[in-house]
C-alpha cells in the first residue's frame, strides 16, 4: 500500500493542473489573510474608540436627573473575536452595536450588509471561503481519476496480475488523495495561528479553538476524499467521475444550503419587523398574554409594598416609591419582550433546525454551522450578546431607578445624580462560551460529520471489496 | 452545409435524449426557483397588507373621533391625544410609505429579503436615520436564496460547459475529426456552425423554459413585452458568453477531460472566486465609512444639544419669525420645545449624515464599477435592478421616504405653530406617499456589453485560426 501511496503521490508532483490548483488557493488564501488581519484590525480600532467615547459620553454627560439619562441610553458593543478573521460567518448581516434606553429593547443595528452592495451577496473571499468551497476542489481534483485512470489506461489488470488486492488499493489511492490536501491545510492553520498569536488585542484567541475548527475541516475533506474515491471506483471513465463528483460539490455547498433556506422560511416564517413591534405594543398596553397589565400590577405592587412595610402611604416609605416602580415597570416591559424575542429565537432555532435535518443531504451545512459557531460568528452567538445587552440594559436601569429610589424623596422635582456617580455604571462585557461548551453544543452537527464519513467509507470498503 | 450540420446535430442530440434531459432540468431548476421566488414576493405582500389593514383600522377609529369632535360630540381621552392635534397626527397616525414589488420580483431576491419594505416616517424623530434592516435570521441572508437569479447566474454556465466541453474534442477522440477534415469544408467553419447550432437550440430551450415558468408563475410580467424582451435578451448574451468561453477552450485545448476541467475552472473563477475577491478587495481599498463612528458623532451632537436645550427655542424662532408670530411665546407646550430641538438636531446632524451617505455612495459606486471585471456579477446586478431589488432600489426608497417625511412635516408643522386643527378636510388632502421606480433597469446595455465580451473573447484567442483554415492544427 505504501508504494501505491508513493506512486500516486510522485505522479500528482508532477500534475501541473494540481500545482496551479494549489498555487491559486495559496494565492487566494493569502490576500484573504492579508486583506482580513488589515481589516480585523482596523474594525477592532475603530470598536475600541467607539466603545471609550461612548463611555466618555455617558461619564460626562453631567448632573442629570437618572431617568433622563436613561433615555439618553447608551450603547452596548459586540467584540471583535479573533477567529472571525478566518470564518466571517453571520456578522456582516447582524450589527454590531445595540442602543440601551429606557423602556424598549432595541435590535442591533445597521448591519455591514445592509451598506454594502449586492456584490457582497457572492460571498466575501476570506479563509473559510478558500477552505470550505475551493479544497475541496483539490481533493476532486485529485482523486476523480484515481481509479479510473487505472482503467482507461488498462494498468488495472497489470496490478492485479502483481497480487494486490483491491481493498488495499483503493485504501492506498484513499490515502494519497488525503495526504497533500491534510499537509497543504495542516500548514495553512499553523500559518494562521501564528499570525494571530502576533497581532495585537487580539480577543478571546484560543488555539484550542482553531485545532478545533482544524479538526472540523480535516473531517470535511475526509469526507470529500472518501466520495470522490468511491464515485471514482463505481464510475466508468475519468470523465464521468469528474461530472458526478462536482455535481456532489455543487449540491453540497450551493445548492442544499440555498434550497434549505427556501424550505426554512416556507415552514418557519420570521415576522416584519411591524408585525413584531405591533405584538410588543399590544402586550404593552393589555399586559402580558392579555392579562396583569401594567396599570394592574403597578396597583399590586403598590398595596403589596405598603403591607411589607406596613405603612398606609407611599409618602411613608423608608424610599422614594417612584424609583421603585419605575424600576419594576421596566422589569415588567422586559418580560413582555422577553416574551416575544424567546418566540423569534424559537423561530430562528427552527429554521436552523430546517437545515441540520437538510445535513442528510450536504455535510457542508454542518460544517458550515460548526466553523461559525468556533469562530464565534454565528446567530447563535449574536443571540448570546443580545441576551447579554438586555440583561445589562436591565442592570443599567436598575442602577438607574434605585438611585432616584434610594436618594430622592417622593414627589421631589429637579432631582440629579451627581456625574461622579454616572462613573460607578459597571460596564458592559461579553464574554463568548468556551470551546467546549461550542462542541457540546454541536454535538449534532459532528453526528452528522461523523456520519457523513463512515458511511461512504464502508461504502468504499465493500465496493472495493466487489472489484 | 449549414443545413446539413442542422439536420446532423439535431440528429445526434435527440438520439443522445440530450434535448429532452436539457428540457426537463431547465424547467424543473426554473420552476421551483420561480415558486420560491414567488414566495418571497407573496411573503412581502403579505407583510404589506397586514400593515395596511393596521393603519386602515387605525385610521377609522381615529376618523370617527374626528367626527365626532368637529360635531362638538364629546370624545374620550386626554386632550394632547386627540387626533384634532396636528402632532398627535404626526407622531400617532403617521402615513405609511410602501415599496411594493414589481411585477419582476420574483426573479431576483436581491437585497429584498434584508430590507423593510414599508416605513412610518413620524413628523419628527430620527427620520433621517431610520433603519431600514427587516428581520431575518441572519444564516439566510448568508446562505442566499434559490431564485431564478442564482439558476440563470451559477447552473445554467454549468449546463452550458456539460452541453459543449467536447464538441470538437470527443470527434478528435473518436477518430472522426481525420475523416471529417477530409471533407471540403473549413474546419473553423464547421466547428462555429456546431457552436452556433447549439447555441441557438440551447438559448431556445432556456428561453422557452423561462417563459413558460413566468407564464406559470407571474401572467401579468407579459404585460411589460418591452421588459420581457430585454430579460430574453440577457439571458441570451449571458448564454453567448458561455458559448464562446467553451468554443475557445475546445480549440485551444482540444482535449474532452481537460476541457471539462479547464471550464469548471474558468466557471469558479468567474462565478465565485472573481466577485468575492473583488468583493474583498475592494472593501479593503474602498472602506465602508464607519456608522460606529457616526454613531459617536451624533450622540456628541445630542450632548450638547440637551445642555442648550433651553437656547434652542429662541433661536429657533429667530430663525423661523412666520411661525413666532402666530403663537405666545410664553405658551408654548412640549411639542413646539420637542419640535424646535429635534429640527435643532436634524440641523446639526445633516452633515455628517450627508458626509456618510457621501462616502458610502461613493463607496458603492467605486465597488459596482467592478461588475465588468465579471459576466456573472454583471448579470447578477442587471437581474436585481431589473427585479426592483437591487441595493439602487432600496437607497432610492429610502431618499423617497426621507423626501416624504419633509412633505408630511412641511404639512403638518405649521399646523402646529399656528394653533390649527386638524381636520377631516386634513386628512383627505394630507400627503400620501407613492413609491415610483426612478432607476433605470440598463439590461439592453448590460445585453450589449455581454455580446461585445463575448466577440472580444472570441477574436481575441481565435483570430489566428480564423485566417488559417487549416485542419491539421485541429487534429493534432
Amino acid at each position: 500500500m505504501r508504494n501505491i501511496i508513493f506512486k500516486e503521490l510522485k505522479e500528482l508532483s508532477r500534475d501541473g493542473r494540481f500545482k496551479s490548483a494549489v498555487v491559486i488557493s495559496c494565492i487566494l488564501l493569502l490576500l484573504a489573510l492579508i486583506t482580513g488581519v488589515n481589516q480585523y484590525k482596523k474594525s477592532n480600532q475603530q470598536l475600541t474608540e467607539s466603545v471609550s467615547k461612548e463611555r466618555a459620553i455617558w461619564e460626562t454627560q453631567g448632573a442629570k436627573n437618572p431617568h433622563s439619562a436613561a433615555h439618553y441610553g447608551t450603547y452596548a458593543f459586540k467584540p471583535k473575536f479573533a477567529l472571525s478573521l478566518l470564518d466571517y460567518g453571520v456578522t456582516k448581516y447582524t450589527g454590531n452595536s445595540i442602543f440601551l434606553e429606557a423602556h424598549n429593547r432595541n435590535e442591533a443595528s445597521f448591519s455591514e450588509a445592509t451598506d454594502q452592495t449586492s456584490l457582497a451577496r457572492f460571498g466575501t473571499l476570506s479563509i473559510n471561503f478558500v477552505l470550505i468551497y475551493l479544497f475541496p476542489l483539490i481533493i476532486i481534483l485529485i482523486g476523480y481519476n484515481s481509479y479510473t485512470k487505472e482503467l482507461e489506461n488498462k494498468t488495472l489488470t497489470m496490478l492485479k496480475s502483481q497480487g494486490v488486492s483491491s481493498v488495499k488499493l483503493i485504501l492506498g489511492k484513499w490515502f494519497a488523495t488525503i495526504i497533500p490536501i491534510f499537509i497543504l491545510t495542516i500548514f495553512t492553520f499553523l500559518v494562521i495561528g501564528v499570525v494571530l498569536s502576533n497581532v495585537h488585542d487580539l480577543a478571546f484567541f484560543s488555539w484550542s479553538s482553531l485545532m478545533t475548527l482544524l479538526g472540523s475541516y480535516l473531517v470535511y475533506y475526509l469526507i470529500i476524499s472518501t466520495i470522490t474515491v468511491l464515485v471514482s471506483l463505481l464510475s466508468k471513465s475519468s470523465g464521468t467521475s469528474l461530472v458526478s463528483t462536482l455535481l456532489i460539490w455543487i449540491l453540497f455547498s450551493f445548492i442544499t444550503p440555498k434550497v434549505a433556506t427556501n424550505f426554512a422560511n416556507e415552514a418557519h416564517p420570521y415576522p416584519s419587523k411591524s408585525e413584531f413591534n405591533a405584538a410588543v405594543a399590544e402586550d404593552k398596553k393589555n399586559g402580558l398574554d392579555g392579562h396583569n397589565p401594567w396599570n394592574e400590577a403597578a396597583q399590586k405592587l403598590e398595596s403589596e409594598t405598603l403591607e411589607e412595610y406596613g405603612v398606609d402611604k407611599i409618602s411613608e416609605l423608608p424610599f422614594n416609591y417612584s424609583g421603585y416602580r419605575m424600576q419594576k415597570g421596566e422589569e415588567h416591559e422586559a418580560q413582555i419582550y422577553k416574551k416575544h424575542y424567546d418566540i423569534l429565537n424559537e423561530i430562528a432555532i427552527k429554521q436552523n433546525k430546517v437545515y441540520g435535518s437538510l445535513s442528510f443531504l450536504s455535510p457542508f451545512i454542518s460544517l458550515r454551522f460548526l466553523s461559525m459557531d468556533v469562530s464565534n460568528t454565528s446567530d447563535k452567538l449574536h443571540w448570546k450578546f443580545t441576551n447579554a445587552a438586555e440583561k445589562y440594559r436591565l442592570q443599567k436601569q436598575e442602577f438607574l431607578n434605585y438611585d432616584i429610589k434610594d436618594n430622592s424623596k417622593y414627589g421631589e422635582r429637579g432631582y440629579t445624580m451627581t456625574e461622579k456617580k454616572f462613573k460607578q455604571l459597571p460596564r458592559f462585557n461579553f464574554t463568548p462560551p468556551t470551546n467546549l461548551e461550542i462542541i457540546k453544543e454541536n454535538t449534532q452537527n459532528i453526528l452528522f460529520l461523523c456520519l457523513w464519513l463512515f458511511l461512504p467509507f464502508v461504502g468504499l470498503l465493500i465496493f472495493s471489496k466487489n472489484k | 452545409m449549414f443545413l446539413n450540420n442542422l439536420s446532423h446535430e439535431i440528429k445526434l442530440l435527440l438520439r443522445s435524449q440530450w434535448l429532452l434531459v436539457l428540457f426537463i432540468s431547465t424547467t424543473i431548476l426554473f420552476a421551483f426557483a420561480a415558486f420560491n421566488g414567488n414566495k418571497n414576493v407573496e411573503k412581502r405582500l403579505n407583510d404589506i397588507s397586514k400593515v395596511t389593514e393596521g393603519l386602515q383600522i387605525q385610521d377609522s377609529t381615529m376618523l370617527s373621533t374626528l367626527t365626532k369632535i368637529e360635531k362638538g360630540e364629546a370624545v374620550d381621552g386626554p386632550s394632547w391625544r386627540l387626533p384634532s392635534d396636528p402632532m398627535t397626527i404626526g407622531y400617532r397616525h403617521p402615513r405609511l410609505a410602501i415599496m411594493n414589488p414589481n411585477e419582476f420580483s420574483f426573479i431576483a431576491t436581491g437585497q429584498s429579503d434584508m430590507y423593510t419594505h414599508f416605513k412610518s416616517p413620524t413628523v419628527y424623530g430620527n427620520n433621517f436615520a431610520l433603519d431600514y434592516s427587516e428581520m431575518i435570521n441572519p444564516v439566510q441572508l448568508l446562505f442566499g436564496n434559490f431564485d431564478l437569479a442564482f439558476v440563470i447566474i451559477y447552473i445554467l454556465p454549468l449546463l452550458i460547459i456539460s452541453f459543449t466541453f467536447n464538441i470538437l474534442s470527443k470527434e478528435k477522440e473518436l477518430g472522426t475529426l481525420r475523416l471529417l477534415s477530409a471533407q471540403p469544408l473549413s474546419m473553423i467553419n464547421w466547428l462555429l456552425q456546431k457552436t452556433g447550432i447549439r447555441f441557438l437550440i440551447f438559448n431556445l430551450i432556456s428561453i422557452v423554459s423561462l417563459l413558460f415558468v413566468i407564464a406559470f408563475f407571474s401572467p401579468n410580467s407579459f404585460g411589460d413585452g418591452f421588459s420581457m424582451f430585454g430579460l430574453v435578451a440577457l439571458l441570451s448574451a449571458y448564454n453567448l458568453f458561455w458559448f464562446v468561453l467553451s468554443c475557445v477552450i475546445n480549440i485551444k485545448v482540444n482535449n474532452s477531460a481537460k476541457n471539462a476541467l479547464t471550464l469548471i475552472g474558468l466557471w469558479l473563477i468567474i462565478v465565485l472566486v472573481l466577485p468575492a475577491s473583488i468583493n474583498q478587495i475592494g472593501n479593503s481599498l474602498y472602506p465602508v465609512p464607519s456608522r460606529l463612528k457616526m454613531i459617536n458623532e451624533i450622540r456628541l451632537i445630542k450632548k450638547e444639544n440637551a445642555e442648550s436645550q433651553n437656547k434652542i427655542m429662541d433661536e429657533y424662532l429667530r430663525n423661523h419669525p412666520e411661525l413666532a408670530q402666530q403663537s405666545d411665546k410664553n405658551n408654548f407646550g412640549f411639542w413646539h420645545n420637542y419640535f424646535a430641538s429635534e429640527k435643532v438636531m436634524e440641523e446639526k446632524t445633516k452633515p455628517i449624515l450627508v458626509e456618510y451617505e457621501g462616502q458610502l455612495k461613493k463607496q458603492q459606486d467605486l465597488i459596482s464599477l467592478f461588475k465588468y471585471l465579471s459576466p456573472a456579477i454583471l448579470v447578477q446586478q442587471s437581474l436585481n435592478n431589473f427585479a426592483g431589488t437591487s441595493e439602487k432600489h432600496y437607497n432610492d426608497y429610502k431618499k423617497q421616504v426621507f423626501e416624504f417625511s419633509d412633505k408630511w412635516r412641511n404639512y403638518l408643522a405649521p399646523m402646529l405653530f399656528k394653533n390649527q386643527k386638524f381636520t377631516i378636510k386634513n386628512y383627505n388632502e394630507m400627503p400620501m406617499f407613492n413609491y415610483k421606480n426612478r432607476i433605470k433597469n440598463n439590461i439592453w446595455l448590460s445585453s450589449i456589453i455581454l455580446v461585445f465580451t463575448s466577440a472580444f473573447v472570441f477574436f481575441l484567442f481565435n483570430s489566428k485560426r480564423l485566417k488559417n483554415k487549416s485542419a491539421q492544427e485541429f487534429i493534432d
